[in-house]
């Protein structure tokens, strides 16, 4: 998100998923840190699908994905490494010649800074640091550079580094290079992990903004929120999930409401995260089921599933769609919205909505991107794409069309930096993290679906076969992975999905839970920790 | 019947892993019926397999021999041809793997055995345990009956979302194949004057 912002004035999916649907042969897939195949099975379908039209398909990834098996260059690069491989293949689009100067020239700034550091990396000199020998980064760049359009997709490989904003701002130096943006089958598309994490977002559960990314620190808006709301408002930006542990640690932070979330399992040392919510005087969870947070708290308030509630979604392709209730909620659970009216009642506020469709009535008072949304225009037309400013806009799938939302995109100048955690002789292996189709997130859901569960009912590490040989581990052996934060036993995957000196861990598994061993080393600008590299030892547990 | 037994088998081309036709199949296979798999109290227990490795992803399943060496190989009788099917009586099976070793495919598995929602025991074999002797759970053969029986055709096939498994009839099949064959000749001679 800062990094897009950054980079372009907004920071969401600037194109749209159907457009996979219309690529072909002119066209480039550029998938970078996404395991789509697994974890966005449909998108990856179509991915597959535009492939086998004709599309041409670039991944990169540490771990052999599905996905990687088809492409036409597929980069094995070191985890972390995104930066250092980024800026080789624009080293080589640059220097071929392949670079889109009328785009450059007409719709960015800061290009000659960026320039001057992408000629630091010729995929010579890096290949020590990416591990991808130098003339794939070029079959790649010029795969790429060379299509008639092209789509670059990621999700938290990307993301979830101590480098995170800088990754994200080179896959935009990539695209803006190659005159990608503004137009169909193109674009830079951070792919979502959770149907709703957008529109989470959109409505201002971030610490600096308002609903619709308005700044708090903005007097206009404060006023402009001050006057809607008849309460004087704070103009300071709030706390990160780490400052707030952190605020926890020196007795700033004294009360904690945790909404459908499960940091118990979801933050990285998870050891930590204990210590906090043991500390924290007075825990609320809002929740489905009684998760491992929510056993923690003082008062747990039950919220409704997906199949209780009402109202709308806002997907990853920014389309607000609605959702509707289909069966009662059970026992307890109310909709989270009358939760929240209640709270905010009994806190002195005079809140009297009787329906979702009220509530969305009101964000589109305050939300210029959502105000020409009506619940009738949704379900007529499916959804709308943001922005959508007046009943009569007919929503906007595809972003920065002519001009970027902040006028001309901005180019950046990115140097590769190491992750904060590499492996010693003390913690050998580098440990990454995902995810499995059958779970989802911490599996509060899926592990309490016998069925979802079934198909995958505990965790099973990747290793790769030189690293188990080394160390004496065969397929399904139980392992102990230990890292300085903490230790957790599994089975092992011996497996060429991953290279040598890498691990895999999802964080789906109570019992094996792959967070006690991640590291919370943060990103400096978007506070995103670096889920996806740490050190770690892997024993063989003898039965 | 003189038709050969069709069989499903999937494309390795278009397989992602997802494991949708292993979770289809153990709901339409499920001991007590059920919509959807968040309904089963029983354990997912699949008739095909996915293959995940670094070179090759698909599930595998039972191909219906003509002359199914598990058939042959079982000594109790317990797998016979049944309606265009190789078919595996779990009453009869006495547990014995044979029918694993011969399967070319490795389509057969020994699964625990379930009646009505409960676990089946053995009728006599216990295990000796602190407590004295308890009965053993019962195990049985296990593979792909192709849904025999289930309206829309096999549950894999039909649930697979990028259309990656289909039904093989062997004789279409090869009717298939000579045109394509004949197509191909055709397409090659027709710029030849002669």
């Amino acid at each position: 998100m800062s990094g897009l912002g950054t980079a372009f004035g907004s920071g969401a999916m600037t194109n749209t998923i159907n457009e996979l649907q219309q690529m072909g042969p002119n066209d480039a897939i550029f998938a970078i840190g996404t395991n789509t195949t697994e974890c966005h099975p449909i998108i990856g379908i179509r991915m597959l699908e535009a492939h086998r039209r004709g599309a041409r398909l670039i991944v990169a990834d540490p771990r052999e994905t599905e996905l990687a098996k088809h492409a036409d260059v597929y980069l094995r690069h070191n985890p972390g490494s995104d930066v250092a491989l980024l800026n080789a293949m624009m080293y080589v689009i640059l220097t071929e010649g392949l670079a889109d100067e009328a785009f450059i020239k007409s719709r960015t700034e800061n290009f000659e800074a960026c320039r001057e550091t992408v000629l630091k990396y010729s995929p010579e000199r890096v290949e020590g640091i990416t591990g991808v020998p130098a003339e794939k980064v070029r079959q790649a760049a010029r795969l790429f550079a060379t299509a008639e359009n092209g789509a670059t997709y990621y999700t938290m490989g990307i993301t979830q580094h101590t480098s995170g904003v800088d990754n994200v701002l080179s896959v935009a130096n990539l695209a803006m290079l190659t005159g990608n943006l503004g137009k169909p089958r193109a674009g830079v598309n951070p792919l979502r992990g959770q149907n709703n994490v957008q529109g989470a977002c959109d409505m201002g559960a971030l610490p600096n903004v308002y609903p619709a990314y308005q700044p708090v620190t903005d007097p206009k808006v404060r006023e402009k929120f001050e006057k809607a709301w008849g309460r004087k408002l704070s103009d300071k930006v709030g706390m990160a999930i780490s400052d707030v542990l952190r605020g926890i640690e020196e007795g700033k932070v004294r009360f904690l409401y945790v909404f459908g979330e499960n940091p118990m399992r979801s933050d990285p040392d998870v050891n930590h995260v204990r210590h906090c919510l043991e500390k924290v005087e007075f825990l609320v969870v809002q929740d489905i089921f009684l998760t491992e947070s929510a056993a923690m708290a003082d008062v747990v308030l039950p919220g409704t599933t997906w199949a209780e509630k009402d109202g709308t979604f806002s997907n990853t392709e920014r389309r607000v769609q609605r959702v509707r209730q289909a069966v009662e909620p059970r026992g307890n659970a109310r909709p989270d919205w009358q939760i929240l009216r209640d709270l905010i009642r009994a806190m002195g506020y005079p809140a009297d909505y009787s329906s979702p469709e009220e509530i969305f009535n009101e964000i589109r008072t305050v939300a210029p991107s959502y105000a020409g949304m009506t619940y009738e225009r949704l379900e007529k037309l499916g959804g709308i794409h943001w922005p959508c400013p007046t009943e009569e806009h007919p929503g906007t799938p595809i972003l920065h069309v002519g001009k970027f939302s902040r006028g001309l995109g901005r180019f950046s100048a990115v140097d590769w930096r190491p992750p904060a955690e590499l492996p010693d002789d003390e913690y050998p292996l580098v440990l990454t993290t995902g995810r499995r189709t059958a779970h989802y997130h911490t599996g509060t859901m899926t592990r309490n679906c016998w069925g979802l569960d079934g198909v995958a009912p505990e965790e099973w590490v990747e290793i790769s076969p030189e690293d188990a040989a080394d160390l004496g581990i065969a397929h399904g052996d139980h392992v102990r992975l230990t890292t300085r934060r903490g230790s957790v036993v599994a089975r092992a995957e011996v497996t060429d999905r991953v290279p040598k000196g890498v691990t895999f861990i999802t964080f789906h598994y109570t019992e094996s839970a792959g967070n006690l061993l991640t590291n919370s080393a943060l990103d400096p600008v978007s506070k995103t920790p670096e889920y996806k590299v740490c050190a770690v030892r892997v024993e063989k547990v003898s039965a | 019947m003189c038709a050969l037994n069709a069989f499903v088998v999937a494309d390795p081309n278009k397989c992602i892993g997802c494991k949708v036709c292993e979770v289809a199949c153990a709901v339409v296979h499920s001991d007590v019926p059920v919509k959807t798999v968040g309904q089963m109290t029983t354990p997912i227990i699949p008739r095909l397999y996915l293959v995940k490795t670094a070179e090759v992803t698909m599930p595998v399943q039972c191909r219906h021999c003509e002359d199914a060496p598990c058939a042959n190989a079982c000594p109790v009788g317990a797998i016979t041809q049944r309606d265009g099917i190789i078919y595996v009586d779990q009453e009869a099976c006495v547990g014995c793997k044979t029918c694993m070793l011969a399967c070319p495919f490795g389509a057969m598995e020994m699964v625990p055995y379930y009646r009505n929602g409960e676990r089946v025991k053995q009728l006599r074999l216990t295990e000796e345990t602190g407590e004295g002797p308890v009965l053993q759970d019962a195990f049985v053969a296990s593979k792909c009956d192709r849904c025999i029986g289930v309206e829309g055709g096999p549950a894999c096939v039909a649930n697979c979302p990028k259309e990656a498994l289909r039904v093989v009839r062997p004789d279409e099949l090869r009717r298939t194949r000579n045109l394509e064959a004949a197509l191909a000749v055709l397409e090659s001679v027709k710029n030849v004057i002669g």
